[in-house]
């Protein structure tokens, strides 16, 4: 093998290689934790890493479980890479989910055409929450951290609203919030009969390689990752920041919200208040996009992992009795040793501008450009 | 021929000895246990003291496993992970179960027994038992009705701090303000104050809430948040207004605010459910449980408190009438059903 195989090799395997450091270290925290509850953390990890891909069964209900994480992930990375620091994921899904299945329910017509509208409704509607932010920014100059965040909580609320006092399945005791199933017909079939896994997980792996594609070979992909680098350069060089900004941050909340309509069409089958917040969805997609330094492919493989913890966590709780808060516990690690990362790499692009003589000024792997223009702040 | 003979019946022995041994394991029915994390929520407390008891008496060849979600997506997993990992009854206890217990009930219908708690799974393998709340809420809302008349506001306005709003949780709302209609039948759906905590451990919110509702002149306050009620219950000592606990005896001689407790024993339907699954097997269907059956009611009213009852305020004059309310119940003279909502608040 020569050594520009080699090359290659390292740089096909580098955007995963940051994911496996920073899941490695978590589980050595894990493991801290496991001893004190009095357990064998080897006979732990070995019972979550059969309950996350020791079977058909675990395998396929991890990628079932994976598939949201790693479309809110690709869509985080989108905005996130432009270094627009979106963080509305978790809205935009709950728009998603909520309008596909009202509309997949209550359209009028033939069952093929509720599911179509349900999905374009659904994805515009999504696509425009995610662009209000868009002009809360540009207008307004808000925080679309802030902004962002606080969508994620008036959508939950909307969708609740509309779904209790509106859209409420009563047929049985209605004790749950929730909107009635769509028809059978439309729902998305099932990838191996008797198991979870559903054609969704195949629109995600399709939805990796066209961001991947949009991101590395497109004029709109370079401009938008030029523009995380540098808005004013971009600016000076003829890029539309503006349009990069709307066009990106409404791609984000359109891909955020598919991930909701998947999880109706494929998994629930109607809407219940309170399901994606309490599985965390966006905010491990976006831990994911992260973790992989919002590289798609990335993404896919750390998606599947984290979605391994929360599964293999709850083999854990299953067949011992460490409590299921361990596998919360290394996730949370997980996001720990990122934001490490993070700090580390901006505390060197510090020093690198600050000696730009000692090594040329050049800018290296940049996560966090602080040159950017005050369109963000 | 005599050691061959000798060898033979060896292993004869050790061969049967192995098999009743292994048959002895398998005489050992699992039961998996799925539902929310329990921490101190009484409601699924109950459930999982009662097989610990029945466990440690050793009444049935049973093993059983506390299977607790952290989202409302585990509750699919959970489910479907029992199945696959062999477990002889499936137990879940809450309402975010009841979707994915009905999938997998349907798609494997043999492989293990099914029950779910507080929700009807329509399906015909499984058994749901559910309770009928409103009927110990009416006792509590007589006892509300009650004490705000002898406190010199017979007409309100009467608080209620609960968990959520909506249809799932208005049976409680409902035999609470019928049960004060009945005492006095001038009361109106605007003299009711309800706040929620849309959470069932959110004790300062609960708290909160329960200060805000003081303020607004309510002499007696509904605590029905679970956990959350420590709130209320606070806020009661503090400010000097009446509440009522849940799902088990909240009384305490340290806050004499806490009257009574509109009481649901779970662990009364874990023990039910336990005698069928080794008597019988479960028989699918829908269980309806109320005063009648002993598993929901009021302390000092259809049960003694563990505490003395405080005379005071919850006087006999008092008990008495509800009493007759939870008799007119049990002997099926009074039946409340619950209606929509949305209806009813309309009237």
């Amino acid at each position: 093998m020569n050594s520009g195989t080699l090359r290659k090799i390292s740089h096909f395997l580098a955007p995963i290689s940051q994911p496996f450091i920073a899941i490695f270290l978590a589980l050595v925290v894990g493991a801290i934790a496991i001893i004190v509850t009095g357990e064998s953390p080897f006979n732990i990890y070995k019972i979550m890493v059969k309950g996350a891909f020791g079977s058909e069964y675990y395998l396929l209900t991890t990628l079932t479980r994976a598939t949201p994480i790693i479309i809110t992930g690709l869509g985080a990375a989108i905005c996130w890479s432009s270094n627009y620091m979106g963080i509305g994921g978790e809205g935009q899904m709950i728009m998603g989910g909520f309008l596909c299945a009202v509309i997949g329910f209550h359209f009028p017509g033939p069952q093929w055409l509720k599911l179509t509208c349900a999905i374009i409704f659904s994805l515009i509607g999504s696509g425009l929450y995610s662009l209000f932010s868009a002009w809360l920014l540009d207008k307004f100059k808000m925080s679309l951290a802030i902004s962002t965040l606080m969508l994620n909580y008036a959508g939950a609320y909307i969708a609740m609203h509309f779904v209790q006092n509106v859209f409420l399945d009563t047929t049985g005791d209605a004790k749950l919030v929730q909107t009635q199933m769509i028809d059978e017909s439309i729902r998305l079939p099932r990838i191996v009969e008797g198991q979870k896994l559903h054609w969704g997980f195949g629109i995600a792996v399709l939805l990796v390689i066209l961001v991947w594609f949009m991101m590395n070979r497109t004029v709109f992909g370079y401009e938008s990752r030029m523009s995380g680098f540098n808005i004013h350069f971009c600016d000076y060089g003829g890029i539309n920041s503006k349009k990069i900004m709307y066009g990106m941050l409404t791609l984000s909340g359109v891909i955020c919200g598919l991930a909701g309509v998947i999880e109706v069409l494929g998994v629930n089958y109607r809407y219940t208040h309170n399901t994606y917040v309490s599985a965390s969805y966006a905010w491990i997609g976006l831990n994911a996009a992260l973790i992989s330094g919002y590289n798609p492919i990335g993404i896919f493989f750390t998606s599947i992992i984290l979605a391994g913890i929360s599964t293999g966590g709850a083999a854990i709780a299953r067949a011992t009795s460490v409590p299921l808060e361990i596998s919360t516990i290394i996730q949370g690690c997980i996001t720990l040793f990122i934001s490490a990362r993070i700090a580390i790499q901006f505390r060197r692009r510090s020093r690198k501008l600050a000696s730009p003589a000692k090594d040329g000024g050049s800018s290296g792997d940049i996560l966090i450009p602080e040159t950017k223009g005050e369109i963000l702040r | 021929m005599k050691k061959s003979f000798v060898l033979l019946l060896c292993v004869l022995v050790c061969t049967m000895l192995l098999t009743s041994i292994a048959s002895a394991a398998d005489d050992v029915k699992k039961v998996a246990i799925i539902l929310d994390p329990v921490g101190v929520n009484p409601f699924l407390t109950q459930v999982v003291d009662k097989f610990a008891e029945v466990k440690a008496a050793g009444t049935y060849p049973m093993d059983y496993s506390v299977i607790e979600c952290a989202d409302d997506t585990a509750w699919a997993e959970n489910i479907r992970a029992s199945v696959e990992e062999g477990y002889d009854l499936i137990l879940v206890v809450g309402w975010q179960g009841a979707d994915p217990l009905n999938e997998v009930a349907t798609q494997f219908p043999d492989k293990a027994q099914y029950v779910i708690i507080d929700t009807v799974c329509d399906n015909p393998n499984v058994k749901s038992y559910i309770f009928k709340p409103q009927e110990a809420a009416y006792l509590i809302g007589i006892v509300a009705a009650m004490v705000s008349a002898d406190a010199g506001k017979p007409e309100g306005p009467f608080g209620g701090v609960h968990a959520n709003p909506g249809q799932g949780s208005f049976e409680w709302r409902y035999g609470y303000m019928e049960g004060i209609k009945s005492i006095n039948p001038k009361v109106t759906n605007d003299d009711f104050i309800f706040n929620y905590t849309k959470s069932y451990t959110d004790a300062p919110t609960a708290k909160e809430l329960a200060l805000q509702q003081a303020a607004q002149g309510c002499v007696f306050i509904n605590a029905a948040s679970a956990v959350a009620d420590f709130g209320t219950f606070e806020a009661a000592l503090e400010k000097g207004f009446y509440t009522s606990g849940q799902d088990f005896d909240r009384t305490s001689p340290d806050n004499p605010n806490i009257i009574t407790t509109q009481v649901k024993y779970t662990g009364i339907v874990a023990g039910m459910i336990i005698d069928e699954f080794f008597a019988t097997g479960i028989q699918p269907g829908v269980v309806s449980l109320g005063l009648k059956e002993g598993v929901v009611g009021a302390t000092y009213i259809t049960d003694d408190g563990v505490n003395p009852r405080n005379t005071a305020v919850l006087t006999d004059a008092i008990v008495a009438k509800a009493r007759e309310a939870a008799d007119a119940i049990i002997s099926g003279k009074l039946v409340i059903e619950v209606p929509l909502e949305e209806e009813y608040m309309k009237q």
